[in-house]
């Protein structure tokens, strides 16, 4: 749309006359003015037919004589006038006109016979003319009619309106005066009624909607009907009317905006009942209401109230959605994120995983079939399992399982030595996607191979099922581009699908690297590219598109069979590998280490690139295995130290045995000062190492619990855990197991036998807190501040960790507070940011 | 003198000698091992004489948590076992909270600790 108003201001500024331009619109205007008016117009009066249509009680008290054009002679009328009221039994005779004897006719019933006039005589004193203007016609209907006072004689009561609007559902009879002169009539037929004479009149009136045009004397016996039976409708007062329109049109706004603003279906429907009911009030009360103008207001507001929603959420949703898609556009690889080519993705498992043969079959979709599409180092002659069917063994056995199932009952290839056989199910969301088969070499150490079979099947899964969704969606975006909102549509669905792929919760993971880092899939595509690592590559002029094997390759100088080799390494066996960089700079070195999730690091979820210099390169592993060792020796010296001490205390006199107390004294401070370096590189390399991937807290929390489960059942303890029903996710690793570890061994030492630890985990915007609570001796407060903030010789041994823990606490970010009092037990708080 | 045995296992060969001074002046018959399948050998000869057992972790190649789950798992031995270590406390506290009649002494320690940690045990 936007192009076609850019399009037409374009080809105005093209011609002089700029004007023409705007006539269409104008008349578009107009005809929009007019539809809508007519469209009130006739609505308001097809309404108000079928308003008079409902079934009246009363029979029609009017019945039209019509006469001859020509006049009748004194005697004629005295003869009709006779034998109207003497026989016929009529209640008062009413003229059309007023014919030459109506002086004579008045007075043979006073009070009963009446003459219309269009307008008062100039001349007359006949007190019986009643005036009855022709009515102007509305819209070329004629309807509403003025009343004067002198219908009060015809009617028997003076209405208490001016105007009033004509009852045409009434049969009005018209007899032919020859029928009354021949005496054909009963008196049935116009007993107790009023009789209108008139003569043939050719003047047509149009009148009801649908109806045909009537003649002058019909709308007048309509007239006279509707007002002796007082079935006529009163028009309601245009001030009144404009004054409703007004509240009702604010109740409408007031009713979409503020009551029901989501509802918007339901507030429709509530409004127009309600406005019907408004309108049938009245009806009941004989006033007519234009109604149909308060449906056309309830639509155009209606209308309005759509239009502008559809405006406002568009707009907001595609400024929200574009925020966050140029936020997202920034740093992700789109292409690696969501899909791409998975047959590619399954020629990488072959080559990672070391299969010896492999094949992927895949759901059809159309009944329990699985498809065979792709064979690896193997042919149809390879494969005994023929069967392709789901929904036997071994698939459904497989599909239960939910990991890797060992083959051994029924193969899936033909006999191999030294071959283990696999298959696999590749799902994603619960929906069943397909089967991998393989074999593997019998050697392959069988618990790691299967989680990362386990791994790669959950991968390729979610990857089908994107492809899937897009190939599916493909077809509406045909809609979504006709309607105009293709923008919006793949901006939602590009949104959905960053979040479907966990990119959030790995982009924030990346993004604590200083050093340039890169995630890759499990199939070596770039998922995450963090801003270090983007200029790096852009400076060296590699494409982002390289895969991971590719980089290893290119970086380090290997062929691909070697850098397979190493990619190998990092998954099967989760090692960091350390290459050297060729290209970039002769100082850089590219660390590859699987990344994994879950606190045993055994599901595989990405495989981590960090450029790291030389110098710089990490290794607090090193230092720590170094320090324990060097620990190790050193106090197994210090032992035998203080073992000969203790002979030599024997040996010497009481003279010498200074001598051998400061022999002690310094190999203990000796050994304190071993402690504080351990205590130092152990902190080290939990800053350093630990924190680097986001680990579910509850998982851990449950896992120190189940290491002190025989502690815990020997002093009767009950565990009462107060947690989120879903996974939190918190830095620290395995280093935050061991927080968790120390604090429940200080709170169930501390515990009283059958009493009660109570943890409560409580989520924020950005933090989760840990509670811990004993029902314990407990000690006086100052005391556990001092284990928190020092440890030394004295501190007993269970709280000798409470320093590192909070030391390790602090260096994440968090904080650590621990309370207690003597009778009440203690109190630990751990508060860390969430992810 | 009721000699009580005791079982020192050590890849250390000064400690096993100092010790043994130590222990034997206090009334122990000390038999010792340098490594984990040495000392199994020694326990399955003597393993109703036995009383204590005081045994090094870190040991090349059979270590002492080796031997532990040995004694336990394998034996379902309840003898008392001193387990020294010069490893840092908590390292080793987590893996020995499994067992019964299980403390440790943690490295360097005086020859007094040691006696203390042996009466404990009201042998």
């Amino acid at each position: 749309m936007r192009k076609i108003v850019a399009l037409f201001f374009q080809i105005k500024y093209v011609f002089k006359w700029q004007w023409i331009f705007f006539l269409p619109k104008i008349a578009i205007l107009i005809t929009i003015v007019l539809i809508v008016e007519q469209s009130n117009v006739i609505s308001k009066y097809y309404l108000y037919d079928g308003l008079m249509q409902i079934p009246q009680q009363q029979r029609d008290q009017v019945v039209i004589l019509q006469v001859p054009q020509r006049e009748l002679t004194k005697r004629q009328w005295t003869l009709v006038i006779n034998q109207l009221q003497k026989e016929l039994l009529a209640n008062k005779i009413v003229f059309n006109f007023i014919p030459r004897q109506a002086t004579h006719l008045q007075q043979l019933s006073p009070q009963k016979i009446f003459f219309i006039a269009e307008k008062t005589p100039a001349t007359s004193n006949n007190d019986n003319i009643v005036v009855l203007p022709l009515p102007q016609a509305k819209n070329g209907i004629y309807r509403e009619q003025k009343i004067t006072g002198s219908m009060q004689k015809i009617i028997g009561y003076q209405p208490h309106t001016d105007t009033f609007f004509v009852n045409f559902h009434s049969t009005i009879l018209t007899l032919e005066l020859k029928q009354v002169i021949r005496r054909k009539l009963v008196a049935q037929i116009m007993a107790g009624k009023t009789i209108l004479i008139a003569k043939a009149n050719r003047t047509q009136l149009h009148v009801p909607f649908f109806g045909e045009a009537i003649s002058l004397e019909q709308f007048r016996a309509h007239l006279i009907n509707s007002l002796i039976q007082k079935s006529f409708l009163l028009p309601f007062p245009w001030k009144y009317y404009v004054l409703m329109l007004l509240v009702f049109a604010l109740g409408y706004l007031f009713v979409y905006i503020f009551v029901m603003p989501r509802r918007f279906i339901y507030a429709s429907i509530l409004l127009f009942v309600f406005t019907n009911i408004v309108i049938a009030g009245a009806f009941y009360y004989r006033y007519f209401i234009p109604s149909s103008s308060f449906y056309i207001l309830l639509m155009v507001i209606a209308a309005y109230i759509w239009y502008r929603k559809s405006i406002v959420t568009d707009r907001t949703l595609q400024q929200l959605f574009l925020r966050w898609s140029d936020y997202f556009k920034g740093y992700l690889i789109q292409d690696a994120a969501t899909v791409y080519d998975w047959d590619q993705s399954l020629d990488f498992l072959a080559k990672a995983l070391e299969l010896d043969k492999y094949v992927f079959l895949k759901n059809t979709m159309n009944g329990p079939h699985l498809q065979l599409i792709k064979m690896v180092n193997c042919d149809l002659s390879d494969i005994s399992e023929k069967r392709r069917d789901y929904n036997r063994f071994p698939y459904n056995k497989c599909f239960f399982l939910e990991k890797p199932l060992a083959l051994e009952e029924r193969l899936f290839f033909k006999q191999q030595e030294g071959k283990k056989q696999y298959l696999i199910a590749v799902r994603f969301l619960n929906r069943l996607l397909g089967f991998i088969a393989c074999s593997v070499a019998n050697e392959r150490n069988t618990k790691v191979f299967e989680l990362t079979l386990n791994s790669y099947a959950e991968y390729l899964g979610e990857t089908i099922y994107q492809k899937e969704f897009a190939d599916a969606k493909a077809k509406e975006f045909f809609e979504a581009t006709f309607l105009g909102v293709t923008e919006l549509r793949s901006n939602l669905e590009a949104f959905f699908k960053l979040f479907q792929s966990k990119f959030l919760r790995y982009a924030n993971l990346i993004d604590r690297y200083s050093t340039p880092t890169i995630l890759y899939t499990l199939v070596g595509r770039i998922f995450y590219i963090n801003e270090q690592a983007k200029d790096l590559l852009q400076k060296e002029m590699i494409s982002t598109n390289t895969t991971l094997s590719e980089l290893i390759a290119k970086l380090g100088g290997y062929s691909p069979n070697q850098s397979n080799a190493l990619l190998m390494k990092c998954i099967l066996e989760r090692q960091e590998v350390t290459i050297p960089i060729e290209f970039i700079s002769d100082n850089l070195q590219l660390r590859i280490f699987p990344l994994t999730t879950d606190a045993q690091q055994q599901k595989l979820d990405g495989i981590v690139c960090e450029f790291v210099t030389k110098d710089t390169k990490k290794s607090p592993s090193d230092l720590v295995v170094l320090t324990k060792k060097m620990g190790n020796y050193a106090r197994s010296e210090l032992t035998k130290s203080l073992l000969s001490a203790s002979l030599l205390r024997e040996a010497v006199d009481s003279q010498h045995q200074p001598l051998v107390d400061m022999i002690e004294d310094k190999m203990l401070s000796i050994n304190k000062m071993l402690e504080k370096c351990e205590q130092y590189v152990n902190l080290y390399q939990e800053t350093e190492e630990m924190p680097t991937f986001p680990v579910d807290s509850i998982d851990l929390l449950n896992k120190a619990l189940r290491k002190l489960d025989k502690k815990i059942t020997e002093k009767h303890i009950k565990i009462s855990i107060d947690k989120p029903s879903f996974p939190n996710y918190a830095l620290g690793g395995l280093g935050l197991q061991r927080v968790f570890l120390i604090l429940l061994l200080i709170l169930i030492d501390d515990g009283q036998k059958n009493s009660v630890i109570d943890i409560k985990i409580e989520e924020t915007k950005d933090n989760v807190v840990y509670h811990f609570h004993n029902e314990g001796i407990g000690m006086p407060n100052d005391l556990l501040q001092s284990y928190i903030m020092t440890s030394d010789q004295k501190t007993p041994r269970l709280y000798k960790d409470l320093k590192w823990c909070a030391q390790i606490i602090n260096s994440w970010n968090g904080l650590i507070e621990g309370t207690s009092q003597v009778g009440l037990g203690i109190n630990f708080t751990i508060e860390m940011h969430s992810f | 003198m009721n000699y009580k045995k005791i079982l020192v296992v050590d890849d250390d060969e000064d400690i096993i000698n100092l010790l043994y001074i130590i222990l034997t002046s206090k009334g122990w018959h000390v038999i010792s091992a340098n490594t984990g399948k040495e000392a199994q050998q020694l326990y399955e000869e003597n393993c109703h004489d036995i009383k204590i057992i005081i045994l090094d972790i870190q040991m090349p190649e059979f270590d002492g948590f080796k031997f532990l789950h040995w004694l336990r798992d394998d034996k379902n031995s309840p003898t008392f076992v001193l387990v020294s270590t010069g490893l840092g406390s908590n390292e080793v506290d987590y893996k020995l909270n499994d067992f019964k009649n299980v403390d440790m002494l943690q490295k360097p320690f005086k020859s007094d600790q040691l006696l203390t940690k042996l009466k404990q045990w009201n042998l």
